[in-house]
């Protein structure tokens, strides 16, 4: 989806009220926005909930976005953002409490259907499980990479500049998180090896 | 030999500029490393991209949906007699999706009927004799209130606040607090943590809460009697507050 005239006409009217118009941009970007949001908070449940509230945060916005950006663009810097919140709270919570050890596993969201697409593509039978476990066992700084390139369908120019990271840095590390990924995808016990 | 480690994934995705893209191909044609960093990069690039954005989850557009449209409840304007719902307790709750029983309860005082019942109401003076605080928590199937027309909504709120308009009559409201639809965590320690399932009835949420003034359990129970929550089969729960 891209800031187009159709998608600017969405945002014009579920901004006047039409109810359908803003399901229409929810339904557009709910997987991208769910998807990061569990890759930076390694938890699906609270990526869930966070993305809730940046598409909230989108619904009381609607009136003064201005159409300088794509709303992809928009929601993926909201999103990271409030991940980034997020993690402060959490990191004040467990201040508090006793520290907890491994909260539920982490989860690769969205991309699990991406996963379950690759067994239909015949020519690379990989396991979608294994898709899984690999996408999962990337560290966060590579993960979410892939989920913003990916999922949300970046440019890696856009991704340095919501990360605020060097355009060399998000180039060296998706190289990284791409051969990492093709390597766990090629070990031996991998059902459908290439 | 310096490697274009940088230039190797924005060459296979073609964000490279010309100049640029000119200089990754000389290095190429000289570095089997690179070449076949470039082939790896490309596959599971090529393998990522040909796999379609996966659809919405449909619930989590219904929570959305659900989550918007509670700001126009909110919507409501109310002139609330300070002495019934202190401002403290109620203007300062943050968020537009906070307060619905208490935005009822409110809706029903500006319409007006608040202020005619009360000359009749039975035992306004019994405030005098609750000095203890009792909590009511509300549970409720969350599914029905995911999909809920906004009519059956505002049938909903004017039942609780049919229910609820006595409480307030004799002077006894304190506070109350809307949560969100979301389910919760129940810790069962520091470290363990159970969905709300595990406390109580399954397909049930804890939804909110009533803080209100009595003299005994039973004092209290009998605001409890007929609550509308127990038409849809959720549970209302009564405990002593601090």
């Amino acid at each position: 989806v891209t800031g187009d005239a159709a998608e600017i006409d969405l945002i014009r009217r579920a901004a006047a009220g039409d109810a359908p118009a803003f399901e229409a941009l929810v339904r557009a970007h709910a997987a991208a926005v769910v998807s990061i949001a569990t890759a930076e908070l390694g938890d699906p449940t609270t990526g869930a909930e966070v993305a809730q509230d940046v598409f909230v945060r989108l619904h009381r916005s609607l009136s003064t976005f201005r159409h300088e950006a794509r709303l992809r663009t928009w929601l993926v810097r909201v999103t990271i953002n409030a991940c980034a919140d997020q993690r402060r709270a959490r990191r004040r919570r467990d201040r508090r409490l006793v520290p907890m050890e491994g909260i539920g596993p982490r989860d690769a969201g969205a991309l699990v259907d991406r996963a379950e697409s690759f067994e239909s593509l015949e020519s690379r039978r990989v396991d979608r499980v294994r898709v899984r476990a690999a996408i999962d066992e990337l560290p966060a700084a590579l993960r979410v990479l892939i989920v913003l390139r990916y999922d949300a369908g970046l440019e890696y120019r856009e991704i340095a500049h919501t990360l605020s990271m060097p355009q060399g840095t998000v180039a060296t590390r998706m190289a990284r998180a791409l051969r990492q990924l093709r390597a766990a995808l090629s070990a031996p016990d991998s059902k459908g090896t290439p | 030999m310096i490697h274009p480690e940088a230039s190797l994934y924005p060459y296979v995705t073609d964000e490279l500029d010309v100049d640029a893209r000119r200089e990754v191909d000389a290095h190429l044609a000289a570095c089997n490393d690179c070449r076949r960093a470039v082939a790896e990069i490309a596959e599971m690039h090529a393998a990522l991209v040909a796999v379609p954005e996966p659809a919405a989850d449909e619930p989590f557009v219904a929570r959305v949906q659900s989550a918007v449209r509670q700001p126009i409840l909110s919507d409501v304007r109310v002139d609330v007699p300070p002495h019934v719902l202190h401002p403290s307790t109620f203007l300062h709750t943050r968020g537009a999706i906070a307060a619905i029983v208490l935005i009822a309860l409110a809706a029903g005082a500006a319409g007006g009927w608040f202020w005619r019942d009360r000359a009749s109401s039975p035992s306004s003076s019994t405030a005098a004799t609750t000095s203890d605080r009792y909590m009511v928590l509300f549970y409720e199937p969350l599914e029905r209130r995911v999909a809920e027309p906004i009519e059956t909504r505002r049938d909903r709120i004017r039942r609780f606040s049919e229910w609820g308009r006595p409480i307030a009559l004799e002077g006894r409201m304190i506070s109350g607090v809307r949560l969100r639809d979301e389910g919760g965590r129940l810790y069962r320690s520091a470290s363990e943590v159970d969905t709300m399932d595990a406390a109580v009835p399954p397909g049930l949420a804890l939804t909110g809460f009533l803080l209100f003034r009595a003299g005994s359990y039973e004092d209290a129970a009998r605001f409890v009697a007929g609550c509308p929550l127990f038409e849809d089969g959720g549970r209302v729960e009564l405990r002593r507050a601090f």
